[in-house]
């Protein structure tokens, strides 16, 4: 079980390789462990055929086949092509930070790993995906298609993406609005410094306009609890704020504004269809794929 | 409080430390990238006021810690308190007064002196010099002794019907202390502090460095009614089997104007009036026989007994015998028939005669009496004047008359006899000249332009009165007033021991036996031998003293309370700051006597008690400092909580 690539954590995972090796096994074994799972399969036409193995479902068999080589095999369905869906990635320079450099993954790193596993999971569903990475204006745009050819695309675009820039993630969301002329589902990949009310009104905006909306807030270790430092002069490399503190003495404060940001994220976003779901950059890749997962079922 | 370590405190200038770093060392913090700084934002505007309030919390308290820990390190003890303190030079100054004989609450304020006085010896050691200055009995020394010697004077000091001098007794203690040869000293005045007690010049009372530590008893209600006179005969004594009158004058705060008075002549209730405040009640008394008379007047007892009865004691003789002498004036020679139908005086030869009245000097030196009393006249004619003077001289009296270069009438001054002479004038007089004594020693009157009109004295041969003017119509308009008979009967009885009609006589004053005199015996009945040549002094009771020379009795003298100690006003904490610059302490509160004396010295210890007081300060450090989690098992508890959430939402 824990061979698994998706189960790994981030740190293990990053040893690999690349993001597409990365990424296909993450897919792989992650499909791997659906079959196994009370989760049912995707919506699909039939394609061919293979050897039974154990595990495999029985409803699956080809009975007529059985009945002509005396041999079980497996129906293997085409993956449909329904849905179009566009990955946001926040390229902005907060999402080049980790709180720990050589041991954790930055913010970035998880992103672009999960986009491109995200977009693998969709696109062999048959799914047209594209991609757009921002900060303060759209820094890489690869419009939806689909095939597994256009992942590798996909990835060319989004490999090289270096964190830079302020954020501005409404700006991105409402270019994205203006060219997804068909109904799809939007995945922004953020660590969510932004501001808050322009970026909520944008989310709405895209719901508003009959897409499906999934945000993947990453967060970083140390940003949920700050670390174990006397005085300390913090800076802002967006704002370039700066701020003297005594983290003793705002720890605790700290921990309950962090605690009320995440709160006010998902009371702002859920009510009107928006799924949020907060994702540590410690976590397997795996557990945002399994809520990709979730979502992609409810779309049928 | 004081420091046994003093030099200690020096390190007090650590507060410094947590107060540079509380400005300062953020100046030196580390630099660190922090994306999520908007979270600490908001952190920081929703909780700065709490911060900054917990961080100045924890900056006194570290404060608060360091002082305390360097005091504790100066080792400080508490002054006073029951402390063991250096030997000191002690003088306990206790009021014994007439005004402490007041009850107050159903006690007399003396005991409550006492009770605090004994507070002092308890709180002194063995090492301290003791006095006991009873300021009520003035003539005593200051009793000195072990602590045990004092305590028991102090126990056995009762009240005395003289006058408090405390500015006097003050003076005394500070040249105790200072003669003492120890270097500490105090003074411990207790008393009701009565305003009179005080009087005097007005200059401060040098104590020196001599702390002064004033208890006072007096403060509480203060109404007081007294007798405040008594006058038998408006000033001349009765004769034998004449009546007089004993006029009584009422003072104080009682507002009846039937305040009850009794009279009572050797121990028997003669006569009874009503008087008010400020009025004056006639008693009659007499007639009596040839001899001592004494009683007493007295009121309804309030709060202050001691001025609620007044004494008096005279002698009642025959009228005295007179003769005159020289070239009496037509108004003497018409005056003195007069007094002598009266029953006044009794006509006798010249060489019998109690009393001469002698014009321009005849006859002082022709038939002279031991004892006999001298009235001089001047002559109206000047050139009288040097035969005037040698008989003067021969009878030994140190005066002599001149002529004078004043002009015009002149007014009667300086008089305090019982006669008006307000409206008498002198035209012409002599002047006076002392040969012998002080300028203003035995003159009974002045004239307006200062020279001296009545002239008394006494010399070995007998007493003399000398007048300054003739009493004929051109030298004065007296014999045409009604002053003349007045005058001329207080001339001739004045010699009659009158000591005592006039009231001014007061307990505590030191009195001067009549010459004989072996013993005196005071009003109680005690019997003190006494040298005829010294004062006697011990007079604390008012009432009747008895001068004897042997078995025989000489003469009686009453003495009363001073009228100064029946005025209970309290002086102002002001005025008698004035009077003592030195080191002064009040204390009205006799629970809290025992602090007060003896402050200098050491009280115990107390660095324990800081070291507690640091010790809960540094608990409260940490409970402030802990608020604000910065331990790693804060962090343990929090990160979960996160997590479930994260997971949660995950899950969901």
């Amino acid at each position: 079980m824990r061979s698994r690539p998706d189960l790994l954590d981030p740190q293990t995972l990053s040893q690999l390789g690349g993001v597409e090796l990365i990424a296909r096994q993450v897919v792989e074994g992650f499909i791997m462990g659906l079959h196994r799972s009370p989760h049912r399969g995707f919506s699909a036409e039939f394609a061919e055929l293979r050897a039974y193995q154990p595990g495999d479902d029985l409803r699956h068999i080809d009975w007529r086949m059985f009945g002509r080589s005396d041999r079980y095999y497996v129906k293997q369905f085409e993956e449909e092509t329904n849905l179009r869906a566009y990955v946001l990635v926040d390229v902005s320079t907060s999402m080049g930070w980790t709180s720990n450099p050589g041991v954790l993954p930055t913010k970035l790193w998880y992103a672009k790993h999960l986009a491109a596993s995200l977009s693998l999971i969709l696109l062999r569903q048959g799914d047209a995906v594209g991609m757009a990475a921002f900060h303060d204006q759209v820094v890489a745009r690869v419009a939806p298609k689909g095939g597994t050819h256009s992942w590798h695309e996909l990835l060319r675009r989004l490999s090289p993406l270096e964190a830079q820039g302020t954020t501005s993630a409404h700006t991105a969301l409402r270019d994205i609005a203006v060219r997804l002329r068909r109904q799809g589902l939007v995945v922004l990949l953020s660590d969510l410094l932004v501001d808050p009310e322009t970026t909520r009104t944008a989310l709405r905006f895209l719901r508003h306009q009959g897409h499906e909306v999934l945000v993947f807030h990453l967060i970083d270790p140390g940003e949920r609890e700050l670390p174990a430092a006397g005085d300390t002069r913090l800076f802002d490399p967006e704002s370039g704020d700066e701020l003297n503190v005594n983290i003793a003495d705002v720890r605790s404060a700290y921990r309950d504004a962090v605690k009320d940001a995440l709160e006010e994220w998902d009371r702002s976003l859920r009510p009107h269809g928006i799924d949020y779901v907060v994702v540590g950059t410690e976590t397997p890749l795996s557990r945002a794929l399994r809520f990709y997962l979730r979502k992609r079922e409810h779309l049928g | 409080m004081g420091f046994l370590s003093p030099i200690f405190l020096l390190a007090g200038l650590a507060v410094a430390v947590p107060l540079i770093l509380h400005l300062f060392h953020r100046h030196d913090a580390k630099r660190m990238v922090f994306p999520a700084l908007q979270y600490l934002l908001r952190t920081e505007k929703e909780h700065a006021r709490t911060i900054r309030f917990r961080q100045l919390l924890l900056l006194l308290l570290r404060i608060a810690a360091i002082l305390l820990l360097v005091a504790a390190g100066a080792r400080p003890f508490l002054r006073g308190g029951g402390g063991v303190h250096d030997p000191t030079a002690t003088v306990l100054i206790v009021d014994n007064s007439m005004s402490s004989g007041l009850i107050r609450g159903g006690a007399r304020v003396l005991d409550l002196l006492k009770a605090v006085a004994i507070r002092s010896v308890d709180r002194a050691s063995d090492e301290d010099r003791l006095w006991l200055i009873r300021a009520g009995e003035p003539w005593g020394p200051a009793i000195t002794g072990s602590r045990a010697d004092v305590s028991a004077a102090v126990s056995e000091t009762e009240v005395t019907d003289a006058r408090g001098d405390l500015r006097t007794a003050l003076e005394r203690a500070v040249v105790l202390t200072s003669g003492s040869g120890i270097e500490a000293a105090e003074i411990h005045l207790i008393s009701d502090l009565q305003a009179s007690a005080f009087e005097g010049t007005g200059s401060a009372i040098e104590s020196g460095p001599v702390p002064v530590v004033v208890f006072d008893g007096g403060s509480g209600d203060r109404e007081n009614t007294y007798l405040d006179s008594l006058l038998i005969g408006d000033g001349l004594p009765p004769l034998v089997n004449q009546r007089t009158r004993l006029s009584v004058r009422l003072a104080g705060d009682a507002d009846s104007a039937d305040v009850p008075l009794r009279l009572v002549v050797a121990n028997r209730i003669r006569g009874a009036a009503t008087g008010g405040v400020d009025d004056s009640a006639l008693l009659p008394i007499g007639p009596f026989a040839a001899g001592y008379v004494d009683g007493y007047v007295e009121t309804d007892p309030d709060d202050l007994r001691g001025d609620d009865r007044r004494f008096f004691a005279f002698q009642v003789r025959s009228a005295p015998t007179l003769a005159t002498a020289g070239p009496a004036p037509f108004f003497l020679t018409e005056a003195i028939p007069v007094l002598v139908d009266a029953g006044r005086v009794r006509p006798a030869p010249l060489r019998d005669a109690e009393i001469l009245i002698s014009v321009a000097g005849v006859g002082m030196t022709e038939a002279g009496t031991e004892g006999r009393a001298v009235v001089v006249l001047p002559p109206s004619d000047p050139a009288l004047l040097p035969g005037l003077n040698r008989a003067l001289a021969s009878a030994g009296i140190p005066w002599r008359y001149e002529l004078t270069t004043a002009l015009g009438e002149a007014a009667v001054t300086r008089w305090s006899g019982p006669i008006n002479l307000d409206v008498v004038r002198i035209r012409s007089h002599y002047a006076l000249i002392p040969d012998g004594v002080g300028p203003n020693q035995g003159v009974l009157a002045s004239l307006s332009s200062g020279d001296p009109w009545l002239v008394e004295g006494t010399t070995p041969r007998g007493s003399y009165l000398l007048f300054a003017s003739d009493l004929d119509e051109r030298s004065t308009n007296l014999p045409v007033t009604a002053a003349l008979m007045p005058l001329m009967e207080w001339m001739v009885s004045r010699w009659g021991d009158t000591q005592g009609i006039l009231g001014g006589a007061v307990a505590g004053m030191p009195m001067s036996p009549p010459p004989g005199t072996t013993s005196i015996r005071d009003p109680v009945g005690a019997l003190h031998p006494v040298d005829a040549t010294q004062p006697f002094a011990a007079t604390p009771a008012a009432g009747v003293y008895e001068f004897l020379a042997g078995d025989s009795l000489i003469q009686r003298i009453a003495l009363n309370a001073p009228r100064e100690e029946s005025l209970l006003f309290p002086i102002e904490t002001d005025v008698l700051r004035s009077l003592l610059p030195g080191p002064f302490s009040l204390v009205a509160d006799s629970a809290q006597w025992a602090r007060a004396v003896f402050a200098a010295g050491q009280g115990p210890e107390i660095w324990r008690w800081l070291l507690v007081a640091v010790a809960l300060v540094l608990v409260a450090e940490s409970l402030v400092a802990a608020s604000g989690p910065s331990s790693g098992e804060s962090r343990s508890r929090a990160a979960p909580g996160l997590q479930e959430t994260v997971q949660k939402t995950v899950l969901d």
